[in-house]
């Protein structure tokens, strides 16, 4: 059904959805169920941003912030025996991506009345 | 014989049972047959349940002589994905840690289906822990990669890679299959079958593996939309193992009438509802993806066309949910599967990357989760507000057909990872279902799929459009080349 309101233009991509995508893709190697090609997780170090043309721009290299070394090292201090050095790397460089995700969690206002989706229920057997 | 019981309908199925044409004995001998036969050339199977379903089929052929007919799926077939516990046999959960793992009790879903008269023929292959340690090829199973049958080389789709597959393979003529986020809409679309994923909590998880106790959900899988609705009111409604089921149910809605201009011109005979459906196209939906996928994509549009009535470019409120969806499913997995990480037997998975998967999860903090459960709710309010303008939105099921099943999914369709429109990880952050027909092929003989998803409990709006676009289109029908 074609329809002439629709753009035929490549797809822009705004800041915003960009840094969706680098936490989902940095989420993703966590949790993944949902494997969208736009949302294709690995890896997070490597990163190609759209420019306002359309066109990718060259992937940069991402280096993992202190924090997320220092949350990594909690990792190695509780599991080093059985990880290797690339192994880390790895597990670094996807706590760094969600880091810079979770930015996202945060940028919605919530009120102090705004409670988890959960309810607890008070329990009392026979 | 074989060929037209393979490959039929659960309602044509039931039509040939209560003829007595066929007794449900012959007809689980027939898909056990083809399960033992062809199940592995599909990675489709991890246990054919031979004795189990030759004594349901018997209790079924006998419920039917006395003229106890219980319904539908009365002596029906079906597999499940072996993250749900049938009494008697492993339930892996598709990953070496959990190989002989036994449940005494059937899960709640096995337990309405057995008690709706279904034979249960196979457990269905399935990605190692429904995908929770972030599997990244399709190799990521105890029963290695599923293969769509429509071309073997590449992949089924995932997690329900072994429902998608054997139904597409006339293995069974219907599956469960579970999503947390897309593990049963996008196996239907590159399996080439009809996917229903039902409204969180509107089907029991009591009995099936957690990866997200917020986020599980199961569905049925099969031939057409009338078959998935026929599946879903047999297991539908509130179960009191599972605090998050909902005390509603689900009829299969009564079929349309037929056009008044019925027996007039080309389209005489089809069905048309009252009024048209009300459908919104997501911008960008079908903008930088595969050029088949677009294509089918409005291609069926168009064959909706006389019973809908289309808004382009609608956009879903600006919020996170791929940060909410990602956090909340890695902190349950993560919990979930604690004593799997910790105790260091995650190494045994299939997939080399599922295997340290799990350790950076363990590091997100409590504050995150809670936010991302606490933004949760206004997101779905908003997007039920979104929702509530159209019966339903529509997209491409997926934006590319399957992948290889030697490559990284990273790998396999280059340039096109930017495109496209998601809905599939808002809809499974909020909770509401989502229907993927088959819809064509594209590349290397793939199948494509067109996906509706609407409110919560719309799934008979979902089920209607199926219809529709099933009544005026054979790709549900189409069949693979399917040898041993």
């Amino acid at each position: 059904m074609p329809n002439s309101n629709v753009s035929r233009d490549p797809p822009a991509i705004t800041r915003r959805a960009f840094a969706e995508r680098l936490a989902l893709a940095a989420a993703a190697p966590l949790v993944l169920g949902d494997l969208s090609p736009d949302l294709t997780p690995w890896p997070p170090l490597r990163v190609a941003e759209r420019g306002n043309d359309g066109a990718a721009q060259v992937p940069q290299a991402v280096e993992p912030s202190a924090l997320a070394k220092a949350l990594a090292e909690g990792i190695r201090l509780r599991y080093g025996d059985r990880l290797t050095a690339d192994d880390l790397r790895t597990i670094t460089r996807a706590i760094d991506g969600r880091l810079r995700g979770a930015e996202r969690l945060y940028q919605t206002a919530l009120s102090n009345a705004d409670e988890p989706d959960f309810v607890y229920r008070v329990y009392r057997g026979d | 014989m074989a060929d037209e019981l393979s490959f039929a309908s659960v309602v044509e199925l039931g039509r040939r049972l209560r003829a007595k044409k066929i007794s449900a004995t012959e007809l689980a001998e027939h898909f056990l047959d083809r399960l033992e036969r062809l199940g592995t050339t599909f990675g489709a199977v991890v246990t054919v349940t031979r004795g189990r379903a030759l004594a349901e089929a018997a209790a079924a052929d006998r419920d039917i002589a006395r003229g106890r007919w219980r319904g539908p799926l009365h002596g029906i077939p079906y597999g499940v994905k072996d993250l749900l516990a049938a009494a008697g046999y492993p339930t892996t959960w598709g990953a070496a840690p959990y190989d002989n793992q036994l449940f005494a009790e059937d899960a709640t879903v096995v337990a309405r289906l057995k008690a709706a008269g279904a034979v249960l023929v196979a457990k269905l292959a399935m990605v190692e822990l429904a995908g929770g340690m972030g599997y990244n090829q399709a190799n990521a199973s105890i029963t290695g990669p599923g293969r769509t049958p429509w071309n073997p080389d590449y992949w089924s789709g995932g997690s329900s890679s072994g429902p998608g597959a054997a139904v597409a393979a006339g293995l069974v003529p219907f599956a469960i299959g579970s999503e947390t986020s897309g593990s049963i809409v996008t196996p239907a679309a590159y399996s080439g079958v009809t996917g229903l994923r039902p409204t969180y909590g509107l089907v029991s998880r009591h009995g099936a593996m957690a990866l997200s106790w917020t986020m599980d959900k199961l569905g049925p899988m099969g031939r057409s939309a009338e078959d998935c609705a026929l599946v879903l009111a047999a297991i539908a409604g509130k179960d009191p193992d599972d605090p998050s089921s909902v005390d509603r149910g689900f009829r299969v809605p009564h079929p349309l009438a037929p056009s008044p201009r019925r027996g007039e011109g080309e389209r005489g005979g089809e069905v048309r509802p009252r009024r048209k459906f009300r459908i919104g196209i997501l911008k960008n939906a079908d903008q930088g993806i595969q050029p088949e996928v677009a294509k089918n994509f409005r291609d069926a549009l168009s064959v909706l066309k006389d019973v809908i009535t289309v808004t382009e470019n609608v956009e879903l409120p600006d919020l996170p949910y791929g940060v909410v969806g990602g956090t909340i499913i890695a902190v349950e997995g993560a919990s979930a599967f604690d004593d799997l990480v910790d105790s260091g037997r995650v190494a045994q998975l299939t997939a080399p990357e599922d295997r340290i998967g799990g350790y950076a999860a363990l590091a997100i903090p409590a504050r995150d989760y809670v936010r991302a459960l606490r933004l949760r709710r206004p997101m779905g309010k908003a997007l039920d507000g979104f929702l509530k303008q159209f019966d339903a939105v529509a997209t491409p099921t997926r934006n590319t057909v399957a992948s290889p099943v030697d490559k990284p999914f990273r790998e396999a369709w280059p340039g096109v990872v930017t495109g496209g429109a998601n809905i599939i990880g808002p809809a499974n952050v909020v909770g509401v279902p989502s229907l993927s027909v088959p819809n064509g092929f594209g590349v290397q003989s793939l199948p494509t799929g067109l996906c509706f998803t609407a409110r919560a409990f719309e799934e008979a709006t979902l089920v209607q459009l199926g219809r529709l676009y099933q009544a005026r289109t054979d790709w549900h029908k189409r069949q693979p080349v399917v040898t041993a």
